[in-house]
């Protein structure tokens, strides 16, 4: 795996220096800053896997290189590590929203450091198996016909204001303190019929559609302070960050309206129906790492219910306030 | 063998660290100094603030686990406080020195520099 480190502190580089080896890396560059990185990057012969960036530097900090790295195609998917002393969450918020992978804080442990990048390496080791067993998926043209693999993945949506990767979304809440997490919700929106909808369709359609409708959510979802990432077959998770005001019932008022001021169409003229379902707020107060994955997936099955029962109301409010509190 | 190396490459890290600590220690005593005289005290506290970030990123992965804490509690003071509020300048004030207190209790353990 080829790494670069960028940091301004000459110890921290020296420490990450030691880190890295002892964690079995030799393939590895540092820069000192986002500059140095930046011609590094486009001097480099084969892409780096892996980047570890410090947040506050002087000229360009770690989130502004975080946006241009992801603004580089080769480098839209890169797992991006972010090393930084600052545990303020707005920090942490706009790092993830730049395009962030994951981050840890310094002083960093050194086990915690290896078990990410172990992580970060078995990702990329199961991307190589996967592409090598099949590697017609590569050459899949905008105008070739949706399959349901197609339909089952998570497409890449990180220019869309709020949105970042489903897996940056869970590291970034098993990162953020519980004190953070009071107050957050996790809200799954579906589309039903999504599959049927796009069945006969090319890639572009459908990837057009995704992207519209994920707009859509983001407009819809503003001024709120919010994370979403697309889950796959027609559904969205969306993660508001301060839902004390927020209502939902409005939200899926607001995203219907939306997306119907949007007028969508196939490319030979015929209209793209698509009416968003949006399931209870789940709330993320007191969840453990491992119930951070499982609201997520609980916000997406509400949404799912409510896709099989369309006219079902959203929950009482003694329920709501029962998951509210954490014990939903 | 592997393991000896790595230790021997951690010491010479944390001999450059404490080298870099002297420095920041004189940097924060003059800047402590400062705070009694100036007018508004919010360049000076970003100043301890910035050093104390650095000392924050390592002391502890080096072996200095409450002056990495107390830096970041002053890094994390100075990010969040406003410099104009009534007792912040007496708060910074206590933070440098505690800071500072801490620097000499590591430069004077002799073992440090074995």
């Amino acid at each position: 795996m080829k790494i670069l480190a960028v940091d301004d502190d000459p110890i921290v580089l020296e420490l990450l220096t030691e880190v890295l080896r002892a964690a079995g890396f030799s393939n590895f560059v540092l820069c000192s800053s986002a500059s140095s990185a930046l011609e590094v990057v486009d001097r480099a012969e084969t892409p780096f896997d892996c980047f570890l960036l410090d947040i506050q530097m002087p000229e360009i900090d770690g989130i502004e290189l975080t946006a241009r790295l992801r603004r580089m195609d080769e480098y839209r998917n890169t797992a991006i590590l972010m090393i930084t002393a600052m545990s303020d969450r707005s920090y942490i918020d706009r790092a993830f929203l730049a395009g962030a992978s994951d981050y840890v804080t310094k002083p960093f442990d050194v086990v915690e450091i290896h078990s990410r990048l172990r992580l970060i390496q078995s990702l990329l080791a199961e991307q190589v198996r996967l592409e090598e067993r099949n590697p017609i998926e590569k050459q899949t043209s905008p105008a070739s016909i949706v399959t349901t693999a197609d339909l089952e993945k998570r497409l890449d949506l990180q220019d869309i204001d709020g949105f970042i990767d489903y897996l940056a979304l869970e590291n970034y809440l098993m990162q953020v303190s519980r004190v953070s997490l009071f107050g957050m919700i996790a809200v799954g929106i579906v589309v039903p019929d999504m599959a049927r909808t796009f069945r006969a369709s090319s890639m572009f359609e459908f990837e057009a559609a995704v992207s519209d409708f994920a707009e859509a959510i983001s407009e819809s979802l503003k001024p709120a302070s919010f994370f979403a990432s697309h889950a796959g077959e027609g559904e969205f998770v969306c993660v508001l960050t301060n839902s004390q005001t927020f209502d939902l019932k409005a939200l899926e008022e607001r995203l219907s309206q939306t997306v119907r001021e949007m007028d969508l169409h196939f490319c030979d003229g015929r209209a793209i129906c698509l009416k968003p379902l949006v399931g209870e707020g789940i709330s993320l107060h007191l969840r453990s790492s491992r119930g951070i994955s499982q609201a997520l997936v609980q916000a997406m099955q509400s949404a799912e219910a409510r896709a099989l029962d369309p006219n079902a109301e959203h929950r009482t409010s003694s329920g709501k306030l029962m998951r509210l509190l954490g014990f939903g | 063998m592997t393991q000896q190396n790595t230790a021997i490459r951690l010491e010479k890290i944390r001999t450059h660290f404490l080298t870099e600590l002297e420095k920041q220690y004189f940097e924060v005593n003059v800047l402590r100094g400062r705070l009694d005289q100036v007018v508004d005290p919010s360049e000076t506290c970003q100043a301890i603030g910035r050093i104390c970030h650095k000392i924050a990123g390592t002391a502890a992965t080096l072996g200095f686990p409450v002056l990495g804490y107390a830096a970041a509690e002053i890094d994390d003071f100075v990010a969040t406080s406003d410099s104009k509020q009534s007792g912040f300048r007496s708060e910074m004030r206590d933070h440098a020195d505690h800071l500072l207190l801490l620097m000499s209790l590591i430069f004077d353990d002799d073992a440090m520099f074995a």
